[in-house]
């Protein structure tokens, strides 16, 4: 009579396959299952790659956001990932969270932890967070605090992810590989390991909000993304599917939508375009508006500059960010394709037995 | 403690919850596990309120979906063993 379907998660994985028919269900009926929400822009670091350039926004105040978090509940939103800007920068950020937990929202919090004390950690335990999700560029003081432009804060996240590991937190050690942090990633791997936390990396930046392309300057080229998945992606040898051609580009402004600092609603994170504001109309009425046809309608075989790329199954494309990059989300743009034409040759050459990077 | 029909069943508060069209998504977050349980389990789970007892379940259960008591109370009891041993629920 009652079946169940069991499954461990990082939350919100796109590998969350025993859980495809609830997927498929809230992306058919536009439910949006998971939201990211920009609470504030207001950082205590000047990371060299941030997109968030727009410091200067009117926040929702508490009451603003308790009153959103309980249409997002109705709406069927169950997994809520609250970034920034630097989250404890809203000093409302605890009493936020404990207003998520008592809606039934399983809550992700990204943050650079430089501001998280005994006491904080001690209220996230008792929350009870899905994860937590710290920077951190590498286990050298010296190269993090060049990346973050800010003397002092490797030692605050170190000793914030030794605070949250010490409460059994659930934490997730998160670094974008650039220039000058690539050679760090079998020191920041084995760190993740040794305290029990996970480890995720990526080579993507994303355009910024005032249009600059951090990419150009501190991201990493074809070759060194070749070279390095040579070195370290050894367990990768198999070649992924292609996907499939009347498949969704993304669950963007289906099954998930982002909330900025000010109450503006998108379709995700990389979407910086609004299409309305709760502060003006009820999320469930912006939600249900034309404004998302077109992303929703949207299949790979609309892909026309991509779809016969011989490269396709390893791209990393997205929709909102090819739209920041290219000016047009269903066009290729340089970041997905140097990734991709990266992973393809490594892959390759993997397969082929061949290891020597040339 | 043992489940019995005069157990109350209540849900363990490390654990958060949505109802989608009729299924249930049972996330424990500390633990990072999720759990989807059917529109039957699902009513299970919505009528564990502190308050009602595993008898009081069984007789809605049993009359909402028109199966016999007896096949009602031994799915509800099972679903919910499952459910305590797993700390998803704690009885009183």
């Amino acid at each position: 009579m009652i079946k169940e379907k069991k499954q461990k998660t990082e939350g919100f994985s796109s590998n969350f396959d025993p859980y495809q028919s609830i997927l498929q269900k809230t992306y058919d009926k536009k439910i949006p299952f998971s939201a990211h929400w920009e609470l504030t822009y207001k950082c205590n670091l000047s990371c060299m790659h941030c997109y968030a350039t727009n410091a200067s926004r009117n926040e929702l105040t508490s009451i603003e956001i308790e009153n959103t978090l309980e249409q997002l509940a109705q709406m069927g939103c169950l997994f809520l990932t609250f970034t920034g800007g630097e989250v404890f920068c809203r000093n409302d950020l605890l009493h936020i969270l404990q207003s998520a937990k008592h809606m039934n929202f399983a809550i992700q919090l990204f943050t650079n932890g430089t501001l998280i004390s005994e006491k904080i950690a001690d209220t996230l335990a008792e929350i009870g967070l899905l994860s937590i999700e710290m920077s951190l560029y590498s286990t050298s003081p010296d190269i993090h605090d060049k990346i973050t432009g800010t003397s002092g804060s490797h030692e605050k996240t170190i000793n914030a992810i030794r605070l949250c590991r010490k409460r059994n937190i659930n934490t997730t050690i998160k670094c974008p590989l650039l220039k000058y942090n690539i050679s760090e990633y079998d020191n920041l791997r084995q760190y993740a390991e040794k305290i029990g936390a996970k480890f995720v990396f990526d080579f993507i930046l994303v355009p910024a909000d005032d249009g600059s392309k951090p990419m150009i300057d501190h991201g990493l080229s074809e070759q060194q993304i070749f070279e390095f998945l040579l070195a370290n992606a050894g367990q990768k040898k198999t070649i992924p599917a292609a996907p499939n051609a009347l498949a969704p580009i993304c669950g963007a402004g289906s099954n998930v939508l982002c909330i900025s600092p000010d109450g503006n609603i998108s379709a995700c994170l990389a979407f910086r375009k609004p299409i309305g504001n709760l502060r003006k109309a009820p999320i469930q009425q912006i939600w249900n508006s034309s404004s998302l046809d077109s992303l929703r309608a949207s299949r790979y075989s609309d892909l026309v500059e991509c779809r016969t790329c011989d490269a396709i199954s390893y791209c990393p494309r997205c929709a909102g960010n090819a739209l920041a990059e290219c000016g047009n989300m269903l066009n290729k743009y340089e970041s997905a394709c140097t990734v991709a034409n990266a992973t393809k040759r490594a892959i390759e050459k993997l397969i082929s037995g061949g290891a020597n990077a040339t | 403690m043992n489940l019995t029909l005069n157990s109350v069943p209540q849900k363990t508060p490390d654990t958060v919850f949505r109802i989608i069209d009729e299924e249930t998504v049972i996330v424990e977050p500390r633990k990072g596990m999720v759990t989807v349980i059917n529109a039957v389990g699902s009513r299970i789970w919505e009528l564990i309120d502190e308050k009602r007892t595993i008898n009081n379940i069984v007789d809605i259960i049993s009359t909402e979906y028109d199966i016999q008591p007896e096949e009602a109370k031994k799915d509800t009891l099972s679903f919910l063993r499952d459910l305590s041993e797993k700390d998803m629920i704690s009885l009183s």
